[in-house]
């Protein structure tokens, strides 16, 4: 009868019929895909997969849930929820990418900003890719927006090295288009500073340590950035978006909706009520003892990056590590104002210190390792040996970049990561035995469910 | 329903009788058409046998052809035919009664006629036996006449009631009471846009009438159908005051679109989409309701198409009947008390049980490490120590000094309930009216949570002119609801849970008496959980729900021609709902004690439905042996939902809680629309009385599909035969009704996403420049395909009636097989979706239902009993174009399984198959890596040799393999007696509260069972239970046959005793019908099950049915109540 009547269209959200077609829509669409960064399976459990398989921290003790535990001792179920969230937020967040990168060419807009947002999506997709390629080795490489979700069903695992090269295009191309710096409002979005830092460390991960050096050179050379002048004032949200910050996932507390950052709540003890951060504490990602003690005498990061106990509200001292890097007081439980560091420049400079010494150069490499130690209130090293140096270098990313999610994937891109979770295994009595199969991780056993005759999985699981 | 005297009169009568007696021919005739005769015996007293063979004739026709011969002539009332003298000799008889000497004085006697409940009956025959001086009632069911003497004896018959005779005797005033005629087939029940004679039914109809269940404490009338029809099944998952249970028809047609019936509320289709449809049903009083029918195969629902899938529940609310008004007071009262409270265990027993737990991690993961080691000498942070007397009076190596606290007593009350009825209804035979209001005020046997709640209704209904009829029921309706949170998880301050989990020894205030504790006080050196506190979870939080809801719909009938007429209705269901929410800086928080941020929130809803619908109704009825009726209407319905909400935090005291004395930090608000344009239509004809057919159809257009699957056509037929017309079983005695039938027809289901069809936009915002960064991204993946749920339904029953139906019994096979189910299906998540809405698989319940009703006994002890018993077996025939399982989640991780070949939603994990004693059995089976003795045995299902993921495997399914009920009645002079039994059999719980309750972890209390867990390989315990541990290895706590209870039970809904005044004092009261009682409902409960109740739908979703996380128990009412009419 009447089609009208019938005909109703959702009044509280936005059909995807109407949108994409302005273009403060696109703006809206990029943050959009940004916005995934802030997700468990990227950057807001980051954690989990980037320091608890480590030697840096332990999880937290949940009895019967082996959710993180099963990083730490190496007994992955393949139908590990952290690792599904890793595999759906990531391919979430490449989706809204290729929406933009899809749709952007039909939209009527000023074309420079059209080639910049172009550029954030590129910049972002090899991001998510970077962290599931090396998570899962090969996975599904996606570069169109899919519509129908049966084609869903027609993409098989991709080789890692053919991944790598898309990354490695995406990031080529947004680095030209995207601006070395934002003002104002935009600050926080992806520059060419970001593209080019992450190139390197994907040439890095890649082994092709003369390109690796290149780019990294270029970031150092630009002078945009500077290492802040204490340890502390990088980790301060007062001072967001520093020079040193090259590329944060952005929070900001106290708005409505929230989209303030819960770190300091997640790894502050468990039961310490509001003693150490308004709220309390989750009691993730404790420090091990191995962590404290890799920190040398007389190193200023140490109390500014993690604790061994503190003063309870009764004034008794409890035992207990736990992580302080990110302790903004919250307004509400979990919405507080630290960014998660993804790229900063003391990275850049001990990456291209590490590419520096991988050439063979490693008297040039030194500096900027005694660079970072000399901000730290310690000595500089003397080191001429390149296998000294390399071993000089993962220590000072170690304690410099703790707790920020490198470890992990630091020791296999250096091959170091079986020999030292051998000690760790020794240590913790680990009954795994432990070979290069486990050094990357099972594909989630539902993706392989749902598309058993394409999605296989990786060898040991 | 009368019915018409020329209607009657033009029933074909198909009778063969030779050299009968006119008794015996005028009882035949009577039987054949459905009619009795009432005369004066002295009429008959000359007759000759009869003989007469009539076939199809109308009934007025055989009436000439019998009663000519012998003078007479009748008249008709109601069902009766009346018989008397013809005209001409009449006259000479009454002449020749002139005679003074052979007539004695007159006596005059009067009197009123009753029902059986004390209401008058207008329009009752009253005929002094053996002559055809009579009279009939008037509106107050008061008669005079005039008796020839004393030895008389008066005839009172009403249609619909059985034929009663009194003696005069010595009295002037005889009042009668009359007893319902319980011959079932002249009730009628409600179908789809009408009614219907149940003689002529040929789908399946399961109808209750509301006077079974009046002494009930329910406070929702699906409480009051749980164990009465066959083929449904109620479930109470939740006792808490205001909740409302869930009902299921012939088994779960769906896997994620509702599997509730549609509601119909005198002809008003409510908001159907509701998974639990049962919650359609509160506000609507009880107490209002006369019956409830329920529509089961598709040729009864078809004509409710896209929504009739699950069954259709149509409720008819009380209407004045024209005679003198009456009014009627119903009151109970009563306490409630928990039905079962589970078994935990106390201070004593925990501090052991904690002890070893902590120990035996210590001992297993630290070298050299011994049981006396000091907490000092242990490693911090661990789990290795426990309570040494760092806080005063507990010292778990001294644990007879440690106080022992029983949280469920604690939580838990003996709550009052009181519900007030009056009601008032009457009318002339232009106007009736039914009017009601009623009060219930319902404690919770939680502490704090309860209901206040007043409803109304009025009911009129006004014959303006002969052609038109108008009426109007309207039923406001208010509910002051205080919740508590009993359901959730104690860390989000769950009230059950943390009764349940907080361990045993800690305190409800902390030292100063005032503040409130909780496990947060001591959990810090040793690695506990902050388990939240029980009684500040209730009185720390405010939970209030005003709801106000307005039912109400008009309808206009207008006579056109003949028997074609028009009726057209409007409805509303206008639904306000006010919800304000606060939290106390008082009430400690998950590992946080008081004060704490104190939060607070406002929440608007509003719900407005309305529909109209207007229908053509005619039936052809030449008095032939052809009877037809046809039925033509369209409809259009349109729901629109508004949602509010603000958030506030931060209030500066406990002393104001609204949201304006707080910070406000967050708010939302969505509003959506459905709408509904349906044309249906329906036919019946019956030839002879004998065979029986209906088909309908119905086109539906719904807003919720995509443009090309918009439309909807849901056909259906249906044949019935009454064998018991046929000639050679109408002699048969014993036999008085055998109707067979068979019906096919195709029905919907359209209870799914309003926009399921359309791809929309989510918000995902981000942060820009230190500030808010609006985004938005694809959320939903569109489907301009998507549509209906299909279902096909076959239905084969019979209905046998014995001994003038003293016995009754009826029995339907069915197969009902839907198809393009509607779901959330997952799709690669390389797509950027987890899942998109899709129409795919197709799933079958079969099943057979049978219902006995015996009136055991009559007369002065009257004992009825009636039985059902149904069976439904659930099938996944096709899923998706793969035909691969569907996974569910229900909090943790994957709990349930849907496979092809397999009912829907099984419970998917690990079998556990006993607990490893010792080292040799340990090392002689597959097992965990970290496994040790004392850790569960799981099975090695795909006996590979290793135990992971793929041993998971099917371990149960909450869908029962039958369901039954058993009513009894018996009354007894004035006293009546009713017991109420219902059961389920077979089927699973996973009781997922086990994994908090006994994870053995020793931080948090647990049931009593891990008093027989594993402690050694000499005392190993039951074979179930594991070992204590705080670091628990062997993934003793996956999702395994260990957490799987069986979900039977059988339970003695109701047992109730009343007791109704002699006449002698109600009328010296002037009262006219006064009753005591007292009953007690949910009386007993035979379970094994360990959880609170085996009634689980706590997980509504068919894909994880059956899942347990502790919800609020049901209580056990005990009442008096009162019904007083005047």
């Amino acid at each position: 009868c009447k089609e009208k009547f019938l005909d109703l269209a959702p009044l509280s959200s936005a059909s995807t019929a109407t949108f994409f077609k302005t273009q403060a829509d696109m703006i809206t669409a990029i943050n959009g895909a940004y916005a995934t960064l802030q997700a468990g399976g990227q950057y807001g459990n980051y954690y989990i997969l980037g320091e608890i398989p480590s030697d840096n921290t332990t999880p937290v003790l949940s009895g019967s849930v082996t959710d993180q535990d099963e990083f730490d001792k190496f007994y992955i179920r393949t139908t590990n929820p952290v690792l599904l969230a890793r595999w759906n937020d990531g391919y979430r967040g490449i989706y809204r990418t290729n929406t933009v990168i899809d749709r952007i060419g039909a939209v009527a807009m000023n074309e420079t900003l059209k080639a910049r947002i172009t550029g954030e999506a590129k910049f972002l997709r090899a991001l998510m890719y970077f962290n599931l390629v090396r998570v899962f080795g090969d996975v599904p490489l996606v570069l169109k927006e899919i519509d129908d979700p049966s084609e869903g069903y027609e993409y098989g695992r991709t080789p890692a090295s053919e991944v790598y090269a898309q990354i490695i295009k995406d990031l080529s191309e947004a680095q030209q288009v995207l601006p070395d710096s934002y003002s104002g409002t935009d600050v926080g979005r992806a520059t060419r500073g970001a593209a080019k830092s992450l190139l390197g460390k994907v040439y890095l991960t890649n082994k092709q340590y003369a390109e690796a050096a290149a780019v990294l050179k270029e970031v150092i050379d630009s002078g945009i950035y500077d290492l802040l002048p204490t340890y502390a004032a990088v980790f301060n949200p007062a001072n967001k978006n520093s020079k040193e910050a090259i590329f944060d996932v952005q929070y900001k507390k106290g708005l409505v909706p929230r989209e303030g950052s819960g770190f300091g709540n997640t790894f502050a003890p468990e039961n310490s009520g509001n003693a150490v951060i308004q709220f309390g504490g989750g009691g993730n990602n404790r420090p091990t003892p191995d962590m404290e003690q890799a920190y040398e005498p007389g190193d200023l990061r140490k109390n500014i990056s993690m604790a061994t106990g503190y003063t309870n509200a009764q004034g008794n001292r409890v035992d207990y590590y736990f992580v302080k890097k990110y302790l903004d007081a919250p307004v509400v439980n979990g919405d507080s104002d630290d960014n998660w560091p993804v790229l900063r420049y003391a990275d850049v400079l001990l990456m291209y210190a590490e590419a520096l010494n991988e050439t063979g150069k490693t008297s040039e490499a030194l500096p900027f390792v005694n660079r970072i130690r000399k901000r730290a209130g310690l000595n500089d090293l003397s080191i001429s040996s390149q296998a000294n140096m390399r071993l000089a270098i993962e220590q000072e990313r170690r304690v410099e970049l703790a707790f920020e999610g490198h470890r992990w994937f630091d020791l296999v891109r250096t091959g170091r990561a079986l020999p030292v979770l051998q000690a760790k295994a020794a240590a913790i009595g680990i009954k795994t035995n432990l070979t290069a199969n486990n050094l990357i991780w099972p594909v989630p056993q539902s993706q392989i469910d749902i598309n058993p005759s394409i999605i296989k999985q990786n060898p040991g699981y | 329903e009368e019915t018409n005297a020329q209607e009657l009169l033009a029933r074909p009568v198909s009778i063969t009788i030779v050299n009968q007696d006119i008794r015996t021919a005028l009882s035949r005739i009577g039987k054949s058409a459905e009619i009795k005769f009432s005369y004066d015996p002295t009429l008959l007293q000359n007759a000759n046998k009869v003989n007469l063979t009539v076939r199809n004739e109308p009934l007025a026709q055989v009436l000439d052809k019998v009663l000519n011969p012998l003078r007479l002539s009748y008249d008709v009332s109601g069902k009766y035919i009346i018989l008397k003298r013809q005209q001409a000799q009449s006259l000479l008889e009454m002449r020749g009664r002139m005679n003074p000497l052979s007539v004695p004085i007159d006596v005059t006697v009067s009197g009123k006629v009753t029902d059986e409940n004390g209401s008058e009956l207008p329009g009752v025959n009253v005929l002094v036996k053996g002559t055809q001086r009579g009279t009939s009632t008037d509106s107050n069911g008061e008669y005079t006449l005039s008796v020839p003497d004393p030895s008389a004896v008066l005839v009172f018959s009403f249609v619909g009631y059985e034929t009663m005779e009194m003696a005069v005797g010595n009295n002037t005033r005889l009042n009668v009471s009359l007893k319902v005629n319980t011959k079932a087939l002249s009730e009628v029940v409600v179908v789809g846009y009408g009614t219907q004679s149940k003689k002529d039914v040929t789908g399946s109809i399961a109808s209750l009438n509301t006077q079974a269940i009046k002494d009930m404490p329910v406070t929702n009338i699906a409480e009051g159908m749980a164990g009465r029809m066959p083929g449904v099944l109620v479930q109470q998952a939740s006792g808490a005051p205001g909740s409302g249970p869930s009902i299921k028809i012939r088994g779960l047609g769906s896997i994620s679109a509702g599997n509730g019936p549609l509601i119909v509320v005198d002809g008003q289709p409510l908001n159907s989409g509701d998974l639990v449809n049962g919650s359609g049903l509160n506000l609507i009083n009880p107490n209002d309701i006369e019956t409830v029918d329920v529509l089961k195969d598709a040729s009864a629902t078809a004509i409710f198409g896209s929504r009739g899938a699950n069954g259709v529940v149509m409720i008819t609310t009380k209407r004045g009947k024209a005679g003198k008004s009456t009014i009627n007071l119903d009151y109970y009262t009563g306490i409630q008390e928990v039905s079962k409270t589970m078994d935990m265990l106390n201070a004593q027993q925990f501090v052991d049980f904690s002890k070893s737990a902590h120990n035996n991690a210590y001992l297993e993961r630290v070298p050299g490490a011994s049981v006396s080691d000091l907490n000092s000498a242990r490693p911090a942070g661990q789990r290795y120590r426990y309570p040494r007397g760092e806080f005063p009076g507990l010292d778990f190596d001294n644990p007879a000094g440690i106080q022992s606290y029983d949280y469920q007593s604690l939580i838990f009350r003996t709550a009052p309930i009181s519900n007030y009825q009056l009601s008032a209804s009457g009318g002339s035979d232009k106007v009736q009216y039914m009017v009601s209001g009623n009060y219930l005020k319902q404690d919770g046997i939680i502490k704090q949570s309860g209901i206040d709640r007043y409803t109304f209704r009025s009911n009129v209904d006004a014959q303006v002119s002969p052609r038109i009829k108008v009426g109007m029921s309207i039923s406001p309706s208010f509910t002051k609801e205080r919740r508590v949170n009993s359901d959730g998880h104690w860390a989000s301050n769950g009230v059950i849970n943390a009764a349940l989990s907080q361990v045993p020894i800690v305190p409800i205030y902390q030292a100063d008496g005032v503040t409130y504790n909780s496990q947060a006080s001591i959990a810090a050196p040793y690695d506990w959980a902050g388990v939240t506190n029980p009684v500040a979870n209730i009185t720390e939080a405010d939970n209030n729900v005003n709801t106000l809801r307005l039912l109400g719909n008009t309808y206009l009938e207008v006579g056109i021609w003949k028997t074609l007429k028009y009726r057209g209705s409007v409805g509303g269901d206008i639904t306000y709902l006010r919800q304000n929410l606060y939290r106390a800086s008082t009430m400690p928080l998950n590992q946080l004690l008081p004060p704490n941020v104190s939060t607070g929130s406002s929440i608007t809803s509003q719900n407005i439905n309305w529909v109209t619908n207007h229908t053509l109704d005619y039936s052809f009825d030449l008095g032939t042996a052809h009877r037809f009726t046809a039925l033509i209407g369209v409809e259009a319905q349109q729901n629109t939902l508004e949602n509010n909400r603000v958030d506030a935090n931060n209030f500066p005291n406990d002393i104001v809680r609204t949201v304006n004395a707080g910070v406000i930090s967050g708010g939302s608000s969505f509003k959506e629309q459905w709408s509904l344009a349906s044309y249906f239509g329906r036919v019946g004809y019956t030839f002879n009385d004998k065979y029986l057919f209906n088909a309908s159809i119905r086109r539906d257009g719904s807003s919720r599909f995509g443009a090309n699957q918009r439309y909807g056509v849901f056909p259906s037929a249906s044949v019935g035969w009454r064998v018991s017309e046929e000639p050679f079983l109408k002699n048969v005695a014993a036999i008085s009704e055998l109707k067979l039938k068979a019906s096919f027809g195709l029905s919907g289901n359209n209870a799914f996403a309003n926009y399921g069809s359309i791809g929309t936009l989510g918000i995902d915002n981000y942060v820009i420049g230190n500030g808010l960064a609006n985004g938005l991204a694809t959320n939903v993946i569109g489907n301009p395909n998507l549509t209906w749920e299909k279902s096909r339904q076959t239905d084969i029953g019979m209905e046998l009636g014995l001994f003038k139906n003293r016995v009754f019994f009826l029995a339907d096979y069915y197969s009902r097989i839907t198809s393009d189910l509607l779901l959330s299906v997952q799709v690669p998540s390389l797509t950027g979706f987890t899942s998109a809405n899709q129409n795919i698989g197709r799933v079958e319940n079969k099943g057979m239902e049978f219902g006995l009703t015996t009136r055991n006994t009559v007369g002065t002890l009257a004992w009825t009993t009636d039985l059902n018993l149904s069976f439904n077996r659930n099938t996944v025939l096709a899923l998706g174009p793969t035909g691969d399982a569907i996974r569910s989640g229900s909090g943790v991780g994957e709990t349930n399984i849907t496979v092809l070949g397999e009912p829907l939603g099984n419970f998917y994990g690990y079998q556990q198959i006993g607990v490893f004693r010792d080292q040799a059995e340990l090392d002689a089976y597959p097992h965990f890596a970290d496994s040790r003795p004392g850790d569960v045995k799981f099975a090695d299902v795909n006996n590979d040799g290793v135990i992971n993921a793929n041993d998971r495997t099917l371990i149960g399914n909450n869908q029962p393999d039958f369901i039954y009920g058993i009513n009894n009645t018996v009354t007894y002079g004035g006293f009546d007696l009713s017991i109420s039994a219902q059961g389920v059999q077979g089927g699973q719980i996973l009781n997922l509260s086990r994994r908090f309750i006994e994870n053995l972890e020793g931080n948090q209390n647990q049931l009593a069972t891990v008093l027989d867990r594993w402690q050694s390989p000499e005392q190993p315990g039951n074979g179930i239970v594991p070992r204590a541990n705080t670091r628990s290895t062997g993934n003793n706590n996956a999702i395994s046959s260990r957490w799987i209870e069986s979900a039977s039970y059988f339970r003695i809904r109701n047992i109730t005793l009343g007791y109704r005044l002699p006449s002698s004092l109600s009328d010296r009261l002037k009262i006219q019908n006064a009753r005591v009682y007292a009953g007690v409902q949910n009386a007993f409960t035979f379970t094994k099950y360990l959880g609170y109740n085996p009634e689980v739908s706590g997980y509504e979703n068919a894909l994880t049915g059956g899942v347990d996380y502790g919800s609020y128990p049901l209580a056990r009412t005990y009442t008096i109540g009162l019904n007083l009419s005047f």
